[in-house]
């Protein structure tokens, strides 16, 4: 039986830091994951990601167990994402002698469509990544992560009204994108 | 409506679709790691928070720049927004006649501009400065650089390619040709750019770790190998070198070695470091330059040696000797173990790689401070 994430931080906070492993390994790929989506990049990710758990062990003392730890830690995480692409765009102006783009972007670690077989999902892939950011997560955090549509609200820091507009948007906007191609391979 | 609604539910279900990707292998070890050292609690949290704002070092003669910038843009910024100090005839001269200055100042504007974020703006100040300085390098280097930020490919790198032909070794677009071709996949593009920079200096960083990605991004295993360990010869310390281990042990390349030491990571070249050869010194002195820098801690040496535990035993004696020769006076207490089996590696996916003649190396702090810190 799976220990549950607020029994974990109980033994975390009284000392034993070990146990806070069981947290990176079960978060770990859904916050690289973000960060990715945002970077493009796995080893920014891989700092960012860093930084976010090592950020979440500092603030450990403050998290509530009114609240999912996983949304507690994806606040953060997303909180950071958002830090970092705006830093990013001015850090490329930066006054530095040589180049302003990070090192790496890609590996075939992650070309993930050469394996992918099937079309829509390519598909729906690129067209989840010309969304605005905030829609995509929007959409990440409810389906992929099933959070509430109050947990969600709670994260993106929105009504929950706003909530269901942003997800009915983007849905609508993928849909669009499906139909569109569907017509053209037709 | 109907397909719509089909489409709707297909959507839903592939966003639904579980998690996928793989983490680096060295995340949770490195997440791990940093926190073995951190204290827990609220007051630390502070201290830490406070510490780590210490540790901005920039270049003197960067803040002077982004001082005089930043206090221009201050004043422009207080003439421009506040109507009561200009109106608005004299707004329009004002700009107008920054754009009719030199070619210098148009360039340092424009990268004010970028730097501040107004990418679209910054584009007509360097765009000025090319016109007004068409074979000044650094200015179409820049102009590429504000290019890229408003994503226009072709813009960029016309003007670095610009640059370069102006000055065949200009370094900066050199590299931004190199990773601009990188970005969009052209890998080919990108090595014959890095391989450029490396012709003209050969200890390029920069050049030397992204031709290493490129060539293992083209299926060149081999020769990615190679060019990893060739950046490593050189650089071992910040994320980059962390990487690029990272990068060898996927390729079961386990020759350079991390470990966290007080706090730092440290990139070993086990092999050299366990001959007996004149590159041996070399690989000694570095690794105690790293060890002076630590306090309130021992030194662990664990020697692996696959069937005689006699040889692990004399080889990592010797080594703490060398090591404790070069750190004077430095007080760091060494430890050593040694085994006669080989290390075990545990790997992702629950394989596990043996190394028949290998170091293990990690820090403990030592009992003198655990006393200190408890009372």
């Amino acid at each position: 039986m799976k220990v549950p994430d607020e029994e974990i931080v109980k033994e975390v906070l009284k000392g034993d830091r070990q146990m806070f492993a069981l947290l990176i390994s079960r978060y770990q790929l859904a916050v690289y994951n973000l960060m990715m989506r945002y970077t493009r990049n796995e080893e920014d990710a891989a700092d960012l990601t860093q930084d976010v758990f090592l950020q979440a062990f500092d603030r450990l003392w403050t998290y509530s167990i009114r609240r999912r730890f996983f949304t507690w830690l994806y606040t953060l995480a997303l909180n950071r994402a958002r830090d970092w692409y705006r830093k990013s765009v001015r850090g490329r102006k930066k006054l530095a002698q040589y180049t302003l783009h990070s090192q790496i972007v890609k590996s075939t670690c992650n070309h993930q469509q050469i394996l992918e077989s099937d079309e829509e999902s390519i598909l729906l892939k690129k067209a989840l990544s010309r969304l605005p950011q905030e829609t995509r997560e929007i959409l990440i955090l409810r389906y992929r992560h099933e959070c509430s549509i109050r947990e969600v609200a709670e994260v993106f820091n929105i009504s929950e009204s706003a909530a269901k507009m942003r997800l009915k948007r983007g849905i609508a906007h993928l849909s669009e994108r499906l139909t569109i191609t569907e017509k053209k391979v037709a | 409506m109907k397909n719509e609604y089909q489409n709707s539910d297909r959507i839903e279900r592939w966003l639904a679709k579980k998690e996928e990707g793989r983490v680096p292998l060295v995340l949770m070890e490195s997440i791990m790691d940093e926190i073995g050292n951190r204290p827990v609690g609220l007051m630390n949290s502070i201290r830490l928070k406070l510490a780590s704002l210490q540790s901005i070092v920039p270049r003197s003669a960067h803040v002077f720049a982004g001082v005089v910038i930043l206090l221009c843009g201050v004043w422009l910024g207080t003439l421009l927004d506040n109507p009561q100090n200009l109106d608005k005839h004299e707004q329009t001269l004002l700009v107008d006649s920054l754009r009719t200055t030199g070619p210098s100042a148009n360039h340092y504007w424009g990268r004010g501009l970028l730097a501040a974020g107004e990418v679209e703006p910054s584009i007509e100040f360097l765009q000025k400065a090319v016109l007004l300085a068409p074979d000044v390098p650094e200015y179409l280097h820049w102009l590429g650089i504000a290019y890229w930020s408003s994503g226009n490919l072709r813009g960029e790198r016309e003007n670095y390619l610009e640059s370069v032909n102006l000055q065949p070794d200009y370094v900066p677009s050199l590299i931004n040709l190199g990773h601009s071709y990188l970005e969009t996949g052209e890998y080919k593009k990108a090595l014959d750019y890095y391989n450029k920079v490396l012709h003209f200096h050969s200890d390029n960083p920069n050049a030397l770790y992204n031709r290493a990605l490129t060539l293992r991004l083209l299926g060149e295993d081999e020769a990615a190998l190679e060019a990893f360990h060739l950046y490593l010869h050189n650089n071992r310390s910040g994320r980059w070198a962390r990487r690029a281990v990272d990068h060898l042990y996927r390729l079961g390349d386990f020759s350079y070695r991390s470990f966290v030491l007080d706090n730092k990571t440290v990139v070993v070249h086990l092999p050299t470091l366990l001959d007996n050869s004149v590159a041996k010194n070399r690989e000694v002195v570095r690794l105690a330059k790293v060890l002076r820098r630590m306090s309130g801690v021992e030194l662990h040496l664990v020697m692996y040696v696959q069937g005689d535990d006699g040889q692990a035993k004399s080889n990592v004696r010797k080594l703490k000797k060398e090591l404790s020769k070069r750190l004077d006076h430095i007080h760091l207490p060494i430890r050593t173990s040694w085994f006669g089996v080989a290390e075990r590696l545990d790997l992702p996916g629950g394989h596990a790689k043996f190394v028949n003649r290998s170091l293990l190396l990690f820090t403990q702090f030592t009992e003198n401070v655990s006393k200190r810190s408890s009372t």
